[in-house]
């Protein structure tokens, strides 16, 4: 073999090293990695709001203010600082509270079902398991409230059906949300459907808590 | 005459390698900013840390930024410049000149007994 050809053979072997090392630093692979980064980032806010959503329930718990404002003016909060950073966080809440139970006696149970899913519902229905009764709206715009007393009366331990039915322009939805009722205790329940969408991910949570208020 | 043609060959074989080497590593693509995003991550774990130990809400309700800084010092890298403003969502800017200025943010709703919207800005350059 001449001098020469042994320089090809050289330069063949440096361009393929050189080749390979420019896959391995593949600008796609790398966009993917910090993508990856910003995702988890924004799962952790996600997780910080939810967190503090559930957490406004303990935190109003001996307070005279109202639990159910709290979560609803806390939501607002969060709506507004993920605008202010051109992602989306939508969700819709049902809140419901009952004062302490008596045995045999009627109970008056509260229940404000929030939209935040950023349009209309055109059709909003609550029904209660206990006797059928149940409350039609249309027409809930965003960022809006619906209550509605129901009543009850047990003399024992009782899980009741709390049937939340929604229209919106894209989609039907039926939530059926437990009521664990017990004779002397005050209880507060709380469901909630959470969507934080950004131009990278989109992240939704559904989740109920009852906590025991006394 | 051979020598000549030798040399013409390593040439060659030089002028390759640099045509490659200009090909596929001299394109205009940067490389994305990788450090304030990891930054971001880290100011990020720094704030639920130091709430999930019972130190940060307390502080903010009491609108205590040197606590949380001096707290955060001692979690962050020490090549980390940083600062905190604590507030709802009108925030002012603290007016922070740096290159490779980054800012997260840490939501809370206050502290047992005490409804209140924050928002807590971590700076860090």
């Amino acid at each position: 073999m001449r001098k020469g050809q042994i320089f090809f053979i050289i330069a063949i072997v440096v361009i393929t090293l050189l080749i390979l090392l420019k896959i391995s630093l593949s600008l796609t692979s790398i966009l993917e990695n910090k993508r990856f980064l910003e995702s988890g980032l924004e799962i952790m806010e996600f997780q910080n709001v939810k967190g503090e959503t559930i957490r406004t329930i303990g935190i109003s718990y001996n307070l005279t203010q109202n639990i159910t404002q709290n979560i609803l003016d806390f939501t607002k909060f969060s709506r507004g600082y993920f605008d202010s950073r051109t992602m989306s966080y939508q969700g819709i809440l049902v809140l419901s509270q009952f004062p302490t139970v008596s045995s045999g006696a009627n109970t008056n149970m509260n229940v404000t079902v929030f939209n935040a899913l950023g349009t209309n519902l055109q059709n909003l229905n609550v029904s209660f398991s206990y006797d059928g009764s149940s409350n039609n709206v249309t027409g809930v715009g965003d960022l809006s409230t619906i209550s509605k007393t129901f009543v009850f009366n047990t003399a024992s331990t009782v899980n009741y059906s709390l049937i939340v039915f929604y229209k919106t322009a894209e989609l039907n939805s039926t939530e059926n949300i437990t009521i664990p009722v017990e004779i002397g205790k005050s209880k507060y329940i709380g469901f909630f459907d959470l969507k934080l969408t950004s131009d990278r991910l989109s992240q939704r949570d559904k989740f109920a808590r009852a906590i025991t208020l006394s | 005459m051979k020598g000549l043609l030798k040399t013409f060959e390593a040439i060659m074989a030089i002028l390759a390698i640099l045509i490659i080497f200009v090909i596929f590593f001299l394109s205009s693509q940067s490389l994305p900013e990788f450090e304030t995003v990891n930054m971001r991550v880290r100011g990020f774990q720094a704030l639920k840390l130091l709430d999930d130990n019972g130190e940060l809400r307390k502080f903010v309700i009491t609108n205590d930024t040197v606590t949380i800084k001096n707290k955060l010092s001692q979690i962050l890298s020490p090549s980390t410049n940083f600062d905190v403003n604590i507030c709802q969502l009108n925030c002012t800017s603290l007016g922070i000149q740096a290159d490779k200025l980054t800012t997260v943010s840490y939501l809370i709703a206050g502290d047992y007994n005490n409804f209140a919207l924050r928002q807590i800005i971590l700076y860090m350059w």
